[in-house]
């Protein structure tokens, strides 16, 4: 092969003997390509000359920029490989191939940076198959991002093409898109029929607001919202409920070209790309296009919704003409013309300014809640750019109209730094923002950019999760985890997370148990302080939960089953469905395990943890509060056993049930934990609230008492009284299926059969995984599993680490499949409402509890259980973990697992099972790695690893 | 205008003296609307006349008749010839053929700009399509929309039925319905159907019934939102101002179809229809073609 060649890549045929197959004859050098196949070829001379470590050195320097590379050599591994560990560090070296004796050997490189063989290869044109299969089909990247540098150019010449190539990104600063593709959501094109989900899809956020990723100009179909995280004013609907504050458009910019609006409707697109950098949490777009006029240009933009300030929005234009010189206009507004999904407008009204930096609007809500947005829209390089800005205000907008000279070829830029406070955060808003202003326009744009990214690295430190060898799972758990720490405010306990996180109307932002059963485990092993304070909202909520117990009859506290700021109920009583019936719902009624969910996530915080704190003041009182709850809500039967009637469990099809086995087992749990607070460390808060030894005698006993729904003889927990006695329905036989199966079935035949709408009794597994034998947890899965519809987004997580755990391999894999694309997969719209939080962070458990088989230790909160169980085709699961004031990363190897202390002050227990179930725990000391080895029976004893 | 005045011929129909003046290619071209009329079967005529009147005054586009026979007939014998009163056809522009009818209205669609054709279903639940000869050739051989209507069927414009299949491309011919609803100050009523038991679109931007309705209350209200604006108005553009409603079908499409139909009372049900009738979209268009119990519209789609 002599030629380089990008695009039209083939799988090569299975006879082929050697060479890539490549059918365009010269690659378009200009972009950022995302996989490189080279040939490295040495000539019979050493790995170690100056021009293959010159190109060994560009190699190792597009690694850290996260591209991916494949060698294809002619020599073994062992020629190679001390030029590549002389070249190349080790963390980028997990992202580089080798082909190596004629491709007859193929090699990844681990965590330590040692090589491994993947897979045999045939030939040259099989290591380019092997690329195929690994990632570029598994991650969908375009053969435009592929680069295969055959022989031809010699390593001299590849160096020339790899150092163009980093110059080319250097070049493009912010704006260049990463080249890792598994940290990359790319949209291309536009798509009328997509742009509300791919809105979703790209919200860009920092917990104390969420933007969604509309286009900038707008188009006839854009939906963009910016949401005020925890702000709620009242819908437009029949009966109005709390929603999310929409806060105005900041982000709206207009271009008009030589007079011609630049935009994906009116301009004929030769490219446009959307890109969200995860790592960086940058919203990005290419846009080349042609206008009416013949007017070609590029326009690049980057979104930023800063994690380093919450109160600072950054946008950066590149504008670039192709094909003349002339004017640009862009319009950068700040617009209160903004309407819910609902048709509310929250705005009593708005008052334009010109502020002493930029223009200011200011507004309030019909609830009083003050706003100020500020705006100033800078030339990056004032010296070199031709630039004129003018404000204007109208009714409810202000914006900055920036006329620009752009000359053919050259590149103008333009920043733009938008504050926003609100009376939310203090007194002043208008001065706040004003402030924020002046401090950044001292301040460089770049630097304002790097704190960001500075943010989201560190976060990154502490979350990210590898999967090497299932690559399109770990870009989904990236995704997941992106959204999860870009929604949560870590400081506010007012905010907790909506069902559709900052991304989207839909739920209106209201509060259900998917924060604490799905989201906050995240949190609590990745930004302990993130959980605590989205458990404090329950607390700060708590007189709503009491209202709610009381006004049903009930003492303590039940909280509200969709919460929005007082923590009062907004669950609306009845919905049209699409059907044409009139549904009553009963969830604010009935489905009352939401207080012991909550109680729960107070207890699992605190054990993963080690806070006291909120043991003896905030949690003490809701766990005392909701076990006060629990004794009125049920009663001794006669059979002398503590039943709880007339309740709605998870599986929502079946309501109005008697001893639902979630609720009872969960709230005798909030009992027990309510019991041992209030004789521990909260007995001082126990007594305030006027908790007697009597009460807690009375706790004990009910939880004592409790009614289980255990099957002695099959070892089953009935899901709910007479669950056993309904019609079963094979629900695989309505597989695949266009409509839910509730739909499908009609309302009544669900509810008398056995169809479950998601993991209940499978999620009471997970949730008390060492309340029950190995036997019971197996056989409920095994009974529960084929009734379960999954008609809820939670439902296919939950039910992936319970396989995962049960050594269920294909059952787990196809869950963790299923999961992985409730946001991403063609799912029909489901995400043009916002993406689903609960279903993202049951993603990260199903590999973190399920794949990875963490949790603590039931009898000693200072150990932590480790029980790997790999799915086919993963080669290493790879994750930090925060436990008890210790960080750690946990590496899941196929015969082996490693648990690195990388920070702690004690040492922590650490426990595998080996042969027979027998324990082997080690102290692990903070600085310290120890590995330990499985064979067929099991794992062997730790042994201490170098780090 | 409301639609029963439409349906009772109150309102003031299309100013004649418009469509007779001087022709200039700088005046807007006028969309007929074709009615075929069937000398085999008076009772079908009269019904397609009846519509033909009701759509025509609702569009306010001149309305024409087509009469094809095998040898020429004068135009003044019509009436005679349908077995109709004279004043049956005061108002409507005579235009008769001879030849093939299917072939001579197809070409007249192709001559001059219609609207829509409408022609009198025929009983002949053995025929192909179940509609009658000069029915089913039209609908299979028009590439303009075609209305077919029963005797019996009562006339009025106030509530459409459409039904979709949650993709991009069938959704994509909606615009002649969304036109006519506003014109005639119609509601729409779409209904997503499909056969419930198979796997997703593979479209790109097709939708389904949500996999995932964590809470109804919640999700079916906000899909409903999402599809009626990804299909009705951003697809199909349909004015905005047509007040629409969405519904889901759960069972078999065509007799969910009907049973929408019956349910609302629509007074229109608009098919899409691929042309064909050997696969299963064609089947579920035939179903409904021969048992609807409301004038169908045939729009062609996706050749």
């Amino acid at each position: 092969m002599t030629s380089t060649a990008a695009a039209e890549i083939q799988e090569p045929a299975p006879d082929r003997s050697s060479g890539f197959v490549t059918t365009s004859p010269l690659p378009e050098l200009d972009h950022l390509f995302r996989l490189f196949v080279l040939s490295w070829e040495l000539d019979g001379t050493s790995a170690q000359t100056p021009a293959s470590m010159r190109a060994l050195g560009l190699v190792g320097a597009l690694l850290d920029r996260g591209a991916r590379v494949a060698l294809v050599t002619d020599t073994s591994l062992g020629a190679l490989l001390p030029a590549i560990e002389a070249s190349i560090a080790v963390e980028p070296r997990k992202r580089l191939y080798a082909a190596a004796d004629g491709g007859e050997h193929m090699f990844g490189f681990d965590h330590r940076g040692r090589p491994i063989e993947i897979v045999p290869t045939a030939d040259h044109g099989d290591a380019l198959s092997f690329m195929m299969r690994e990632l570029v089909k598994p991650l969908g990247i375009e053969p435009e991002d592929v680069l295969v540098v055959g022989e031809g150019p010699g390593l001299s010449g590849l160096a020339d093409i790899l150092e163009q190539q980093l110059a080319l990104e250097a070049q493009m600063g912010p704006f260049a898109p990463p080249r890792d593709p598994s940290w990359v959501i790319v949209e291309s094109g536009f798509d009328v029929a997509r742009e509300h989900e791919i809105e979703s899809l790209l919200t860009i956020a920092n917990g104390y607001l969420g933007v969604r990723g509309s286009l900038a100009e707008g188009s006839s179909v854009s939906r963009p919202a910016t949401f005020l995280a925890g702000a709620f004013e009242l819908s437009s609907d029949v009966s109005p409920v709390p929603e999310l504050v929409i806060a105005p458009d900041w982000g709206r910019l207009r271009f008009t070209v030589e007079g011609e609006a630049f935009g994906v409707e009116t301009t004929a697109m030769e490219r446009h790309h959307r890109t969200l950098d995860m790592r960086r949490g940058l919203l990005l777009r290419e846009g080349l296009g042609t206008g009416p006029g013949g007017h070609a240009t590029r326009i690049r933009t980057a979104h930023v919704a800063s994690l380093a300030n919450r109160h600072a929005l950054l946008e950066a234009v590149e504008i670039t003409p192709q094909n003349f010189s002339g004017t640009v206009v862009i319009d950068a507004v700040l617009s209160g013309d903004v309407k819910s999904g609902s048709g509310s407008s929250h705005w009593a009204g708005f008052e334009p300014r010109h502020g002493l930096v930029g223009p200011i609007l200011v507004g309030k809500t019909h609830g009083g809640l003050e706003l100020a947005l500020a705006s100033r829209t800078t030339a990056a390089d004032p010296g070199s750019l031709e630039m004129r800005c003018e404000r204007e205000v109208g009714p409810v907008s202000a914006m900055e109209q920036c006329r620009l000279h752009v000359r053919l070829g050259e590149s103008s830029v333009l920043h733009r730094v938008v504050g926003m406070f609100t009376s939310r955060d203090g007194t002043a808003p208008v001065h706040r923002a004003e402030l924020l202003e002046r401090e950044a326009a001292a301040t460089s744009f770049d630097v304002l950019l790097e704190a960001h990214v500075a943010a989201w690295q560190a976060r990154w430190k502490q979350s990210d999760v590898e999967i090497v060898g299932m690559p399109r799972i770990e870009r989904a758990l990236r995704f997941a985890l992106y959204h999860l720490i870009a929604t949560v405010q870590p400081h506010d306990p007012r905010c907790s997370i909506g069902a559709r996180a900052l991304s989207g109307e839909a739920y209106r932002g209201h509060v259900f148990w998917d924060t604490e059963i799905f989201m906050v485990p995240f949190y609590v092993h990745t930004w302990p302080e993130a959980a605590r304070t989205l458990l404090l909202y329950r607390h700060l909520t708590i007189d709503g939960a009491r209202r709610k117990a009381k006004k049903l009859g009930y003492e303590g506290a039940l909280y509200a089953w969709e919460s929005a700021d007082t923590g009062d109920e907004t669950t609306p009583e009845f919905v049209r469905s699409p059907l044409g019936e009139i549904m009553p719902i009963l969830s604010g009624f009935e489905e009352h395990h939401i207080s012991a969910d909550v109680a729960h996530a107070i207890w699992a915080y605190a054990q993963s943890t080690g806070d006291e704190r909120i043991l003896r003041e905030e949690g003490a009182e809701i766990l005392i509060e909701t076990a006060r709850f629990w004794v009125s809500r049920g009663a001794i039967q006669a059979d002398g056993r503590f039943h709880i009637d007339r309740v709605i469990g998870p599986d929502e099809y079946h309501e109005s049930v008697d001893d639902n086995a979630f609720t009872n087992w969960m709230a005798r749990q909030n009992l027990r934990y309510a019991v041992t607070i209030a004789r521990g460390v909260g007995s001082a808060k126990a007594a305030a609230l006027g908790v007697t030894p009597d009460e807690i005698s009375r706790w004990e006993t009910i939880a004592a008492r409790m009614y289980l729904g255990e099957d002695p003889r099959t070892g089953l927990l009935e899901q709910h009284k007479g669950f056993f006695d309904l019609e079963y329905v094979d629900v695989a036989a309505f597989s695949p299926r266009t409509v839910p199966i509730d739909v499908l079935l009609g309302r009544e035949r669900t509810r008398k059969s056995q169809v479950v709408k998601q993991a209940d009794v499978v999620q009471l597994l997970a949730l008390l995984w060492d309340e029950f034998s190995p036997d019971v947890r197996r056989e409920n899965f095994l009974y529960y599993e084929p009734r379960t519809a999954h008609g809820s987004s939670l439902s296919p997580g939950i039910h992936a680490l319970v396989a995962a755990r049960l050594g269920l391999l294909a059952t787990a894999t196809r869950y963790l499949e299923q999961t992985a694309s409730i946001d991403l997969g063609n799912n029909m719209g489901n995400a043009a409402g916002g993406v689903h939080a609960a279903g993202l962070g049951s993603l990260w458990q199903a590999v973190a509890f399920g794949v990875a088989g963490l949790r603590a230790a039931p009898d000693d909160p200072e150990t932590l259980i480790v029980e790997p169980t790999l799915l086919p085709g993963m080669r290493r699961v790879s994750l930090p973990m925060q436990v008890r004031g210790r960080s750690l990363q946990v590496h899941a190897l196929p015969g082996a697992v490693e648990v690195h202390v990388v920070e702690g002050t004690a040492p922590l227990g650490v426990t595998v099972f080996g042969a027979g179930g027998a324990r082997h725990t080690v102290r692990a000391e903070p600085g310290r790695a120890y590995a330990a080895r499985r064979d067929e029976k099991g794992f062997l004893a730790w042994e201490e690893v170098e780090p | 205008m409301k639609p029963a005045e439409l349906a009772e011929g109150l309102a003031h129909g299309v100013e004649r003296g418009a469509e007779e003046g001087p022709r200039s290619e700088a005046r807007p071209k006028r969309h007929r609307v074709l009615v075929a009329l069937n000398g085999e079967d008076a009772a079908a005529a009269s019904a397609a006349i009846a519509m033909g009147r009701l759509v025509a005054r609702t569009l306010h586009e001149p309305l024409h008749g087509i009469f094809v026979s095998k040898a020429k007939v004068v135009a003044a014998e019509l009436p005679k010839l349908l077995g109709l009163p004279t004043h049956a056809l005061d108002g409507v522009v005579l235009d008769v053929e001879v030849g093939e009818p299917g072939e001579r209205i197809v070409a007249f669609t192709e001559a001059h700009p219609t609207a829509f054709v409408i022609v009198g279903a025929a009983i002949d639940p053995h025929g192909v399509l179940g509609v009658g000869d000069l029915a089913a050739h039209t609908i299979e051989r028009s590439h303009a929309p075609v209305i077919v209507v029963r005797p019996e069927e009562r006339l009025s414009l106030a509530r459409i039925l459409v039904p979709l299949d949650g993709t991009p491309s069938t959704a994509s011919v909606l615009e002649p319905a969304g036109d006519l609803a506003r014109r005639a100050g119609a509601s729409l009523d779409l209904v997503l159907v499909g056969e419930a038991q198979h796997g997703p679109h593979v479209e790109p931007g097709a939708m389904g019934a949500p996999q995932y309705v964590d809470q109804p209350h919640h999700e079916w209200p906000a899909f409903s939102a999402e599809f009626v604006h990804r299909f009705a108005k951003t697809i199909g553009h349909c004015p905005a101002d047509v007040p629409t409603r969405f519904f889901l079908g759960a069972g078999d499409p065509a007799d969910e179809i009907l049973r929408f139909a019956d349910l609302l009372a629509a007074d229109l049900t608009v098919l899409v229809w691929h042309g064909l009738r050997s696969e299963e979209h064609g089947a579920v268009f035939e179903r409904v073609l021969r048992k609807a119990t409301c004038p169908v519209l045939v729009l062609r789609c996706c050749p």
